[in-house]
């Protein structure tokens, strides 16, 4: 299979009118898109963050990177930049928009599930929501995060088993 | 759920990932045949397993248009990459950031699009003319918070003005609001160095004090405003629809306006959002805010009557000297501290929880953390059900052993992220008591010492609160509580540090204004030893 993220950046204007910046956009963005959205756990935060990531990464392409580096070390930075931008925050981060009008009853369900997500230790939830953006392939993830194969198969277990109990937590005598 | 359960139960969350071999899924297989209670685990991990992938596929459904986006910032003008270079930091967490946020989304579908085409193009555009808010080196706002009171109904005009010296990191914010019955004024004053905060509280029976209070401002967060957050959160009415033009003191506005919702679950409500934009000078001539009301229509809740930029600003407005009358002052530049900081996961919780509203209540701060990886954290407990006389709690404590039985008593700290699973297990260092305008008050302070090699302090995002609670009730208190945080820690590096900072924190919260006279530097950090001695194998 033809890895895109290794393909020669020199080469990559090949699309009709593309530049190479937006070559790499299309190449690694949902990936670096899927990070933010697995520590920041909401929709515009994310977006802000892999647009301010891809835009830095950017900068560093210019500059001739390996292109086989260039996937885990953007990754890497969305990383950083995310958990910085945590850190600093210092209001309650409400609950994310939902990108459609869902109807009440799923509505609540969903913001339930973000609420629980959002509990989870980032080391579990940063796994877990790329399983959904990745194709549900946990060798993307181990490659994306630099993780083993067998180590992701074990977050995913203590993720869903957590996030189970804090669904279930109010429902319990 | 018998022990054969404990082990199935990962299996079964593997086979939702479909991480099992062909040994482990029939052995799962044969499990659930004999146990309902691991079909239904099996079917509710099932069930999250559809909603996670809903959630994202709902989340993902927009990458195209994120992407492109994001190739369209690239292949435009110079005007947001410069802004990215220069190292703004665009705090989207914010509320308000988050309303405008939300309105790119909604505004297509919610708004007939009537884009007034039939002027000349402008010189000005969103995106420039907000990229020149973002990059002003002073702000001048101010306008009104717009209140109702229902009986009589009446509409109350809160005024506030803002003045923001963005290159030195200096700031004045003044504003208005309704206090136990009556309109006062409240400022915080920023002069780079220290912050001054004024504020209120009205003993019971008694009237209102309005107190003043310093900080240090942290150096790391220059310029981190909620307000001014807000302002440069404006550029996200990009996507927002050109409705009419409008004349303000003879110059021609364009009016922006765009919809989005806000709130969770039956508090959700729809706001409006009208930007006056001057497409010659990208001036802001206005901003108002609406609020949809529940039996439908709009409740204007903001207006913003000035926004200038880049005037001079005279210097005395930042000065952070206290009124000579009218203020009891609360501490001193002395020993101001950077404000608390919570962490994410705190707050999320608390709005997650009846926690907040029981009559049961716990504070921790301020929290220093030592050079030897050792975190010192001050601690009040109050159970409002209780006298309020703690002293007996504090009685026959030794040092170094274990801590008080408060209501709440927070026995460890885990860092996050954790991976060495390292835990802070607390030990009683010391108390102090003062008396407030609301009663005397009992102060712990603990030492919590890791039972392993800690994390670098600067490493961690945040450290999460393992309490018990002491009181054998539950009708006002959701003990489902498990977690919760501390703010970010203050590092306490040399014994001068810890006098001024450990301290002095201590002695702010002592009815003899000393701290402790047991407590002292190099006692602290050769107890830490000691007890970590014994937890460290």
């Amino acid at each position: 299979m033809n890895d895109r993220s290794t393909r020669d950046r020199t080469s990559a204007s090949e699309a009709p009118g593309r530049t190479a910046d937006e070559e790499l956009v299309r190449q690694h963005y949902d990936h670096v898109f899927a990070v933010c959205y697995g520590i920041l756990v909401n929709v515009h935060d994310a977006q802000d963050a892999a647009q301010e990531t891809m835009l830095r990464g950017l900068v560093k392409a210019a500059s001739r990177m390996n292109p086989e580096q260039f996937r885990p070390w953007i990754i890497r930075v969305a990383r950083n930049l995310c958990i910085d931008r945590l850190r600093r925050r210092k209001r309650p981060a409400p609950p994310a928009e939902l990108s459609t009008p869902p109807s009440r009853q799923d509505l609540n369900a969903q913001l339930e599930l973000e609420q629980a997500i959002r509990r989870l230790p980032a080391e579990l939830r940063v796994p877990l929501l790329m399983y959904y953006f990745d194709g549900r392939s946990a060798k993307t993830i181990a490659e994306n995060l630099n993780i083993s194969h067998s180590g992701v198969c074990q977050r995913l277990r203590l993720a869903r088993r957590q996030l189970h109990e804090f669904l279930t937590e109010g429902s319990r005598e | 759920m018998n022990s054969e359960c404990y082990p199935v139960r990962d299996l079964i969350a593997d086979s939702v990932t479909g991480a099992l071999s062909t040994e482990q899924a029939r052995h799962l297989h044969e499990h659930l045949r004999g146990c309902p209670d691991c079909r239904s685990y099996a079917e509710a991990l099932r069930r999250e397993d559809r909603l996670l992938g809903q959630l994202v596929a709902g989340v993902a459904a927009d990458m195209p248009g994120r992407e492109e986006q994001l190739v369209q910032v690239l292949s435009h003008p110079q005007s947001k990459r410069t802004n990215y270079r220069r190292g703004w930091r665009r705090i989207t967490n914010r509320w308000l950031a988050r309303l405008i946020a939300a309105a790119v989304v909604v505004l297509a579908a919610a708004l007939g699009l009537s884009m007034l085409e039939k002027s000349s193009p402008p010189a000005y555009g969103v995106t420039e003319a907000l990229d020149l808010i973002a990059q002003a080196k002073t702000l001048h706002i101010q306008g009104w918070r717009i209140d109702r009171r229902e009986a009589p109904l009446q509409e109350i005009r809160a005024p506030f003005e803002h003045w923001y010296d963005l290159e030195n990191g200096r700031y004045r914010i003044h504003t208005t609001s309704l206090f136990a019955g009556q309109i006062y004024e409240s400022f915080h004053v920023c002069d780079g160095e220290y912050v001054m905060r004024s504020g209120a509280y009205q003993p019971v029976g008694d009237r209102v004090h309005h107190t003043i209070e310093f900080e240090k401002a942290d150096p790391t967060r220059k310029n981190d405003v909620r307000w001014l957050e807000w302002y440069r959160q404006l550029r996200r009415i990009e996507g927002f629809a050109k409705v009419r033009q409008d004349t303000l003191d003879g110059e021609t506005f364009d009016v922006w306006q765009g919809e989005y919702t806000y709130g969770v679950g039956d508090r959700v409500t729809g706001h409006r959002l009208q930007v006056w934009l001057s497409p010659a000078t990208a001036r802001v001539g206005a901003i108002k805010v609406w609020e949809e009301q529940n039996g439908g229509g709009w409740n204007q809740v903001w207006e913003y009557t000035r926004f200038e930029r880049d005037l001079p600003l005279a210097a005395e407005l930042f000065k952070t000297e206290p009124p000579a009358t009218g203020y009891e002052i609360k501490n001193s530049k002395e020993t101001a501290t950077v404000p608390v900081r919570r962490g994410p996961l705190e707050v999320d919780i608390y709005e997650n929880t009846k926690f907040a509203y029981a009559s049961l209540n716990y504070w921790v701060a301020p929290v220093f953390a030592l050079r030897d990886g050792s975190l010192v954290a001050g601690y009040q407990s109050v159970d409002a059900k209780e006298p309020r006389d703690q002293s007996r709690y504090f009685q026959g404590l030794q040092v170094g052993g274990p801590l008080a039985k408060l209501p709440v008593e927070v026995y460890a700290l885990a860092p996050e992220p954790n991976t060495r699973s390292v835990t802070f297990l607390g030990f009683h260092l010391a108390h102090t008591q003062k008396q407030t305008p609301n009663g005397p008050r009992w102060f712990e302070w603990i030492l919590y010492v890791p039972n392993g090699t800690p994390p670098k302090p600067e490493a961690v995002l945040l450290y999460r609160i393992q309490y018990r609670l002491n009181v054998q009730r539950t009708e006002d208190i959701d003990i489902s509580v498990k977690q919760t945080a501390t703010p970010d820690p203050q590092m306490v590096e040399t014994e001068e540090d810890f006098n001024r900072l450990v301290l002095g924190a201590m002695a702010e919260r002592s009815a003899t204004a000393l701290p402790p006279e047991q407590v002292t530097y190099a006692g602290v950090l050769q107890m830490a030893q000691q007890i970590r001695a014994t937890l460290v194998k």
